[in-house]
């Protein structure tokens, strides 16, 4: 921290007529929470590094976890940690403030200064503040469960970006819809500051005595010399008036007594407090302004499309390739008891048919090696191997190829190998392959396609009308992002493509009244320290708020050219009553009539009788 | 003694003062013209208030020259308009007066 050298003193803080009583601190018991903290969500790209915010709500002692801030490979400029809600502070040192001692200071440690409790309240806020901020506000989603949308100010920066939706559950983790500054950064405000407390010693008089005060005047007692005292006798006796009486200060020592004899200091003091009081609880102005804004809605732009989808089978021919291949020569399958063999593979084509089934006791049902394989074509063997290791399908489909015949059109018979062995046919050994045609593909065809623009679009969802009625299609993911092209969504059994959609920011600016703002404006203890007269002689009129207020005034006035300066004067003057009076040419007569109640010396003692009530004007008719 | 002289010999004293109290002594007086001007102006039902602006407040133990001198500006201009009213209301027009 940057101390003031002059007011830390080996490494103490101290104070000319002060004692140092403790840092700031304020009630941080704050109920409501939210908790940021880098968490990188989902896949990320080789090199690459994901910034996600995992986002936890905490209502007094209840935590819970809602959705992340999406942020992708964007680093956000809010530090992680604990955000509370920021009319919460301004209410915890508005309490700390109105419960200091009138002899107690803030100080602030690197200044060495004091520093007044509205002021101290709206720095401390402002060097917060700048840190960034959360701000929960009414979701704009429509989700069918509670959510909130999340926006984030990030730091140094004036104007916040909302980064998504925070889905609440079931059980609901609402905080206050709001701004949320953070925790950790109120702290480091705070260390600015420090309590010290005037040292006891003799206080000095509110009102500063007259530097040569009468001799004998009470000082309670509130007097003053009058210019001009009224005569004996009525304002029409002119001899009398003429010239006026002047009380001798030698001897007797009259003076005027005004109607209100003395001035009760304690009187004032109660004043002041209650001023002071009052600007506390007044400190903030609650003031509307005019304020411009800017409004964003979204244009969303989609072509949407109504797809069938069939399956697609491979053929009869691509379903025997895919089991032909199952079988290399020199594996063993296994053979149920009644399957045929023959002794040639051609039987039924007029090859020499010696047969008998599987089972019986020369050739029992079991395991048997695929010893070879015969291709017959139009009933006449073409080709057979016997070679270990050939894959049957690639054989056939070799064949075939070199034959310009189709699978199809072709026999295969395999030779099970054995002691006594025979040709048996290739579906009669037990395959693990679905010998029939399988789905290998799917057939879309677009049904009917759908375009259109949703002005201010709002929600994660568009409508579109078909022959069979509205339909709600979901344009966003889960993360409040919107579906990539391509991306298929099922709608009651039927399948929507998204073709595009193309959402447009729309920026609308417009002059507001925001209503209500509050700004701290005003001083309290040095009103009441500094000006004690002052303020209790106006406070009664009701013009301390006013010149107190009048600070915003002034600031737009600000100038530097002295041309600038004469013509505000000038304007001033015109509304001068001293201008007035004094111009050049003008000619004033004074006629005094100041109402006197009584003409007694201080002691007390009436000497002299108070004239009637009236004007008095001196019959020379003296001028100014 | 002559009132010359006191006077003299009173501003002699004022300016062995330090700079802080001669600023302090005077706006004290500053104050106690206008708090009496003021109490006059009621007693002659004078009801336009006292100007005041907000820079009386930043006058102070240790303020700056800038803020002195802002602070008897405006008590200065707030003395001559309280004498103004209080004038215009002792006053009787005349010919070529106001």
């Amino acid at each position: 921290m940057d101390y003031n050298d002059d007011f830390v003193e080996n490494g103490e803080v101290q104070r000319e007529g002060y004692k140092y009583v403790g840092p700031v601190t304020v009630d941080s018991s704050f109920e409501k929470k939210v908790s940021i903290s880098e968490a990188p969500i989902g896949k990320t790209a080789p090199g690459k590094e994901r910034h996600d915010l995992r986002v936890d709500l905490t209502d007094g002692s209840t935590t819970r976890r809602t959705s992340s801030v999406l942020t992708g490979y964007t680093k956000i400029a809010l530090a992680d940690g604990t955000y509370i809600l920021d009319s919460e502070v301004a209410s915890a040192l508005s309490d700390y403030v109105s419960g200091l001692t009138e002899e107690q200071e803030i100080v602030c440690v690197r200044t060495g200064k004091m520093v007044s409790p509205p002021t101290f309240v709206e720095q401390v806020l402002e060097v917060t503040r700048k840190a960034g901020e959360i701000i929960l506000t009414p979701t704009t989603a429509k989700v069918g469960i509670e959510a909130q949308d999340i926006s984030i100010r990030e730091e140094e920066k004036k104007e916040a970006e909302k980064r998504g939706v925070l889905f609440l559950g079931k059980k609901g983790a609402r905080l206050p819809d709001g701004s949320y500054i953070s925790l950790e950064e109120l702290q480091v405000a705070l260390r600015n500051y420090v309590l010290m407390e005037k040292e006891k010693e003799e206080i000095p008089p509110i009102i500063v005595p007259p530097v040569t005060p009468p001799k004998g005047k009470p000082e309670d007692e509130q007097t003053f010399d009058p210019p001009v005292t009224p005569p004996k006798g009525s304002s029409d006796d002119e001899e009398k008036l003429d010239p006026p009486v002047v009380p001798e200060k030698k001897g007797e020592d009259l003076v005027v007594v005004a109607r209100k004899k003395t001035v009760d200091v304690k009187a004032i003091i109660a004043l002041l407090f209650l001023a002071a009081t009052m600007l506390l609880g007044l400190g903030r102005v609650t003031e509307a302004q005019l304020e411009r804004i800017q409004s964003e809605s979204t244009n969303l732009g989609y072509s949407v499309a109504h797809q069938l989808t069939e399956d697609e089978f491979e053929t009869l021919g691509e379903a025997q390739q895919r089991v032909l291949s199952e079988v290399d020569l020199g594996e063993s399958f296994p053979v149920d008891e009644g399957v045929q063999f023959h002794e040639s593979s051609d039987y039924d084509s007029g090859g020499r048919n010696n047969t008998g089934t599987f089972g019986q006791e020369s050739r029992p049902a079991g395991e048997y090696n695929v010893e070879g394989v015969s291709i017959i074509i139009d009933g006449q063997i073409y080709t057979y191997t016997f070679e270990d290791g050939v894959n049957v399908g690639d054989y056939v489909s070799q064949i075939c190829e070199e034959k310009g015949v189709s699978i199809e059109d072709v026999t295969v018979r395999v030779h099970l190998g054995g002691p006594t062995s025979g040709w048996v046919d290739f579906d009669d050994l037990e395959l693990t392959e679905d010998k029939t045609p399988q789905v290998v593909g799917h057939h879309i065809t677009v049904d009917s396609s759908y375009k259109g623009t949703v002005e201010d679009f709002q929600g994660d969802t568009i409508t579109i009308t078909t022959s069979n009625g509205d339909v709600v299609i979901p344009v966003k993911d889960e993360d409040g992002h919107f579906l990539a092209p391509g991306s298929v969504v099922t709608v009651d059994g039927e399948e929507y493509r998204i073709g595009s959609l193309s959402p447009e920011t729309i920026v609308t600016e417009s002059e507001v009244v925001t209503g209500e703002k509050t700004k701290i404006t005003y001083d309290v203890h040095r009103i009441a320290d500094e000006h004690a007269l002052l303020a209790a002689a106006i406070a009664a009129t009701g013009l301390l708020g006013t010149a107190l207020l009048s600070k915003k005034e002034e600031e737009d006035l600000e100038f530097e050219s002295e041309e600038e300066f004469e013509k505000y004067r000038e304007e001033f003057e015109k509304q001068s009553a001293f201008h007035r009076v004094t111009s050049e040419g003008k000619t004033i007569v004074v006629k005094p009539f100041v109402k006197v109640e009584s003409l007694e010396r201080v002691d007390g003692e009436v000497v002299d009788s108070v004239p009637e009530q009236g004007d008095y004007t001196p019959s020379d008719g003296r001028s100014m | 003694m002559d009132k010359q002289v006191l006077f003299d010999r009173y501003i002699n004293a004022y300016k062995k003062l330090s700079l802080d109290k001669k600023r302090e002594y005077l706006i004290e007086e500053y104050k106690r013209t206008l708090a009496y001007l003021e109490k006059l102006k009621k007693d002659l039902d004078i009801h336009e208030g006292m100007l005041l602006n907000r820079e009386i407040i930043d006058f102070g133990q240790g303020c700056s020259d800038d803020d002195f001198v802002e602070a008897s500006y405006v008590y200065l201009k707030s003395l001559q308009e309280s004498l103004g009213l209080f004038l215009e209301k002792l006053s009787v027009a005349n010919e070529g007066g106001i």
